[in-house]
């Protein structure tokens, strides 16, 4: 069985589906158990690693301050803040990625997490004030927050970008910024208070594969080599979708798109209680690392 | 229905002009246009595949590049990339020429808007031009959501203000979304118009590319 498994994937597959169910025993529709851990890399500002199935992504979050020039009067100011995310799908996670410049797939799915994460915190609301002007009475620069995120596939086994973007709220949500001092002589340094981001909504995604005329929910790595197309469709709690991306391969009906719309807020739905019943029992001394077997 | 800044009602495209052939070296080209974006796509193929690790046995193996206007190519550019690539993958019959390489070079020559359904829309041109064996045309729209109003085919200026912007592709021979992609935030609602005013936006460009091919190949 094992060998035509291997020698015949697509029609071994096949078999399964036509009786509504998958080689490992899930519904078409079923996803696998997600967990999320924060706090798991002290030496980052934030962080999570969140688990679906054995899918392990990692995400971690370092502050830092950057100076920007403020342009000539009448010019837009540069924002207050940005977040950067980079992601990092290495060789050591699967087999499919070489050593060397960033994957296609590792561009594009950080290109799609960084559209997200330019809208997820109003930085104006938490701007550096600035202290008092220069000699000129005119401001040359400002202080603005970068918080660089990156990250990393642990396990690949199906569906990184659901499992990413968890990661990265979570660990948004996890990161503690500190409140900016200005000293005599204009040097900057961090205060001792702390203030957590409020982020302005919370989106999560479901992706899903398309096989024949079969739809399937969180698919595996062993089923994203037999697919024909996927589709990703991200919500958030504010009723609205951020993000629909569906590749080519087989055209899809709009009743379809709209179950997969439709399973894609309910999935949100159990990832953001998720979500914030990890963040409301985080504790310092009672975090329990997931990261360690 | 508002009208917009250059007098076209919200589900008027503007005018689409086409110039196949145009590159001598390239197995096929095509110069296509859409109001102010224009974009350049010249196929090579099926040739030798250039990098040996991607040689696929039993199929071509297509690549698409993107290239701005100006400056290199970003991850932006990249995820266009691989929509373009997802969406003529479907309609070549890569399995005619295995361990070939069919390459697809867009050039983007003037950006004023819709961009990725221009470059989708040039691709299927020029693949036909190439003579590049294929199952269906593709056609490709973008709409977007301007002050809650759904508009077709939008300018630059038009993308910078909408509140959400679909680029849809479908294929000749069947009805149902073939790709999508979006920026923004939009309702279910939203995507549902959107998605079925794609389908009347396409089967014009669709007739459009009808003609620019009885009119070449009548002489």
């Amino acid at each position: 069985m094992e060998a035509f498994r291997r020698l015949y994937p697509s029609e071994f597959y096949r078999k399964f589906l036509v009786h509504d169910i998958r080689p490992d025993g899930r519904a078409l529709y079923k996803i696998r158990k997600t967990t999320i851990s924060v706090g798991s890399v002290s030496s980052a500002d934030g962080s999570a690693f969140v688990k679906i199935g054995n899918t392990s992504m990692v995400a971690g979050i370092s502050v830092e301050l950057g100076s920007v020039p403020i342009p000539a009067k009448g010019e837009e100011m540069p924002p207050d803040g940005h977040v950067v995310v980079n992601l990092e799908l290495l060789p050591l996670c699967s087999a499919k990625y070489k050593p060397g410049k960033p994957s296609e797939d590792a561009q594009v799915m950080g290109e799609y997490l960084n559209d997200i994460a330019k809208t997820l915190i109003d930085f104006s609301s938490i701007a550096i004030k600035q202290k008092s002007e220069t000699e000129q009475g005119e401001q040359k620069a400002k202080w603005v927050w970068f918080l660089n995120t990156s990250i990393y596939c642990i396990n690949h086994d199906g569906n990184i970008f659901d499992a990413s973007l968890i990661a990265l709220i979570a660990a948004l949500k996890d990161v503690k910024l500190p409140v900016i001092e200005f000293g005599e002589d204009g040097e900057v340094f961090a205060g001792e208070e702390k203030f957590s981001l409020k982020l302005l909504h919370v989106p999560t995604s479901l992706t899903f594969g398309i096989i024949d005329d079969y739809i399937l929910a969180d698919p595996t790595s062993e089923e994203e080599t037999l697919f024909n197309g996927t589709i990703t469709v991200i919500s958030n709690d504010k009723d609205q979708f951020c993000g629909l991306y569906k590749t080519g391969g087989t055209p899809l009906s709009q009743e379809s798109l709209r179950e997969c719309m439709d399973r894609a807020k309910t999935r949100g739905v159990h990832v953001r209680s998720l979500i914030s019943k990890k963040l409301d029992q985080t504790d310092p001394k009672q975090r329990k690392n997931l990261m360690s077997p | 229905m508002a009208t917009r800044k250059d007098n076209r009602s919200s589900n008027q495209l503007r005018s689409i002009s086409s110039e196949q052939g145009v590159l001598v070296r390239a197995d096929g080209s095509c110069r296509f246009s859409q109001g102010n974006s224009q974009v350049m796509v010249a196929i090579y193929g099926p040739m030798e595949v250039q990098r040996q690790t991607k040689e696929l046995i039993d199929r071509a193996y297509i690549e698409v590049i993107y290239k701005p206007r100006s400056g290199i190519a970003s991850p932006a550019d990249k995820e266009k990339e691989k929509y373009i690539k997802n969406c003529v993958e479907a309609a070549i019959l890569s399995t005619l020429h295995p361990r070939t390489e069919i390459s697809i070079v867009v050039q983007v020559l003037n950006e004023d808007g819709s961009i990725v359904s221009t470059a989708v829309n040039a691709a299927c041109l020029a693949l036909i031009d190439a003579g590049i064996p294929m199952k269906n045309m593709i056609a490709a729209t973008t709409i977007a959501y301007l002050d809650g109003d759904l508009i077709l085919d939008p300018t630059e200026k038009e993308e910078k203000e909408s509140s959400s912007i679909f680029t849809f592709a479908i294929h000749s021979q069947s009805d149902g979304t073939l790709a999508v992609r979006t920026k923004g935030f939009f309702s279910e609602d939203e995507f549902n118009h959107a998605s079925e005013a794609s389908q009347g936006a396409c089967e014009r460009v669709f007739s459009f590319l009808r003609r620019s091919l009885e009119k070449k190949y009548a002489e």
